[in-house]
């Protein structure tokens, strides 16, 4: 067994030595080091070691240059008539990492509302274009209901090199699952990435702002304008809209459709943050103290003025309306 | 100002570096891509005013971590993340169980590094970079870089010694 030294600053110098990173008068003096003491050079030997341990952890990560370079150039406003960049085969990537995801299997149902000025057709790679109402069967498996007036075009190369569509209008997506390449939902510069395999899309003209609710499973909002983007799991509610084109996030959303919330000792901070996004309203807390409380209750539907009352029972509170979509409870 | 067939060089000729540089922060390599497309579109966007100084790979790096650790930092707040830098685990290979074993006891070992020190040594060892890259990299001193690659490997060593005859030939 090899000793342990105290002194941080000699394991420095070692680790400086192994790597190569030593000065000509640093290697002389673990040079005449190593001399001193058979126990030194075991010490080295040893550290090396450590050093390669670490060093000969990897693991082998597939990267696609060309597809990368392809959807980079998508997002980069690129005037017709430009050099376009060409499929190419996938290269492998040694990368030193231990760190890797499971990618998700589980089950997602996504409902997502769009504004038009959100809508981008990606008509340079385009090849092929579905009108609802129909089925669209794609290649992997996947089936896309189209509704009424709705669109769906899915890129080339799709199933080979990658899994994205473009969507205008509404549509209910099975989406067969594929660990490996995730099915992605091109929206101009903002992008939903489904890391499951099953989730239902729906897209309506002349809504402002983008509306995203994962009912279960977990998928990815990117926003490329804001180099913004945010997982979002079971219950979480995303919005966006011009006025605030920030991302906002809320969870205990079971159903947005419906507005069907669900509170199980949810502090009533939090309580207030989902009746906030979801209700589009302000509600302002005079009793400070009330905050310290925790909320156990579902809704299912009810307007605003049911949900604060039904919240100010529960809390043995007092409710008041002030304005325009403005509460006080006191 | 920076050119389209200049930029479309950089980004072929840096991208897979860069995947596998990223993923080291978000843990996965789709994570990875969209960090890459973020950073290489910002530089796009900003072609007419940028200006890269020093090392292209030092500055992509640089940006990359940032951009990562921001992202991780907002994650941490809306939903929690199922891993952390340098601290996930999954071997690709089919490993015995005593392969298996070792593993764990490195990763361990590994997890119980201080933040900066583990980023240090994961950089260094992982991703094979100079201690001037790393200190460029993270924005701090040679001397910082020297001083965290000493103490991740007291601590290691301390930590592994009694196994490391047993690692003789192991590979992950």
């Amino acid at each position: 067994m090899t000793p342990n030294y105290p002194d941080e600053a000699l394991y420095t110098l070692l680790c400086k030595y192994l790597l190569d990173e030593a000065d000509t008068e640093e290697r002389a003096w673990v040079d005449t080091w190593l001399q001193d003491d058979a126990g030194n050079a075991a010490l080295l030997g040893s550290l090396g070691k450590v050093l390669d341990t670490a060093a000969t952890h990897a693991v082998v990560v597939e990267t696609d240059t060309n597809q990368s370079w392809e959807r980079l150039y998508n997002k980069m406003n690129i005037p017709a008539g430009a050099p376009t960049p060409v499929a190419h085969v996938p290269e492998l990537t040694a990368v030193r990492s231990s760190a890797r995801y499971t990618l998700l299997k589980i089950a997602a149902v996504v409902l997502v509302v769009l504004g038009a000025g959100l809508w981008f057709l990606n008509t340079r790679s385009a090849i092929e274009k579905y009108a609802g109402p129909m089925t669209a069967k794609l290649q992997d498996g996947s089936s896309i209901e189209l509704m009424e007036s709705s669109t769906l075009e899915v890129a080339k190369g799709y199933n080979s090199s990658h899994r994205n569509v473009s969507l205008q209008g509404a549509a209910t997506f099975d989406v067969a699952g594929n660990a490996s390449q995730p099915f992605v939902v091109m929206l101009g510069h903002t992008e939903v990435k489904v890391l499951g395999t099953r989730f239902l899309v729906r897209y309506n003209p002349g809504e402002a702002g983008l509306t995203v609710h994962v009912t279960s499973g977990k998928v990815m909002v990117i926003n490329h304008d804001k180099a913004d983007s945010v997982i979002l799991t079971e219950g979480m509610l995303l919005q966006q809209d011009s006025k605030r084109p920030a991302f906002r996030v809320t969870s205990h959303v079971a159903d947005i459709a419906k507005r069907s919330l669900s509170f199980h000792d949810t502090p009533l901070e939090e309580v207030l943050h989902t009746i906030t996004e979801v209700y589009d309203v302000k509600v302002e807390v005079e009793n400070i103290s009330l905050l310290k409380l925790t909320v156990n209750t579902n809704f299912g539907g009810e307007n605003i003025e049911e949900v604060i009352n039904a919240l100010a029972m529960t809390l043995n509170a007092k409710w008041e309306k002030t304005g325009d979509r403005h509460y006080i409870l006191k | 100002m920076l050119d389209l067939q200049t930029f479309e060089h950089l980004f072929k000729e840096n991208h897979a570096q860069c995947i596998a540089f990223a993923t080291h922060y978000t843990g996965n390599a789709h994570e990875a891509e969209e960090i890459v497309q973020q950073v290489f579109l910002r530089i796009w966007e900003k072609r007419d005013s940028i200006s890269i100084s020093g090392p292209v790979k030092a500055y992509l790096f640089s940006a990359i971590r940032n951009t990562a650790i921001s992202q991780w930092r907002k994650d941490n707040v809306r939903s929690e993340r199922e891993t952390f830098y340098g601290t996930a685990r999954e071997t690709a290979t089919q490993a015995s169980d005593q392969v298996k074993e070792l593993e764990t006891l490195y990763h361990k070992a590994l997890e119980r590094l201080p933040d900066r020190c583990r980023e240090v040594f994961v950089l260094s060892r992982q991703q094979n970079m100079k201690y001037s890259e790393i200190a460029a990299t993270m924005n701090i001193s040679v001397k910082t870089v020297e001083n965290q690659m000493g103490k991740a490997l007291r601590i290691l060593h301390a930590e592994l010694k009694e196994y490391l005859p047993l690692f003789t030939g192991f590979l992950f």
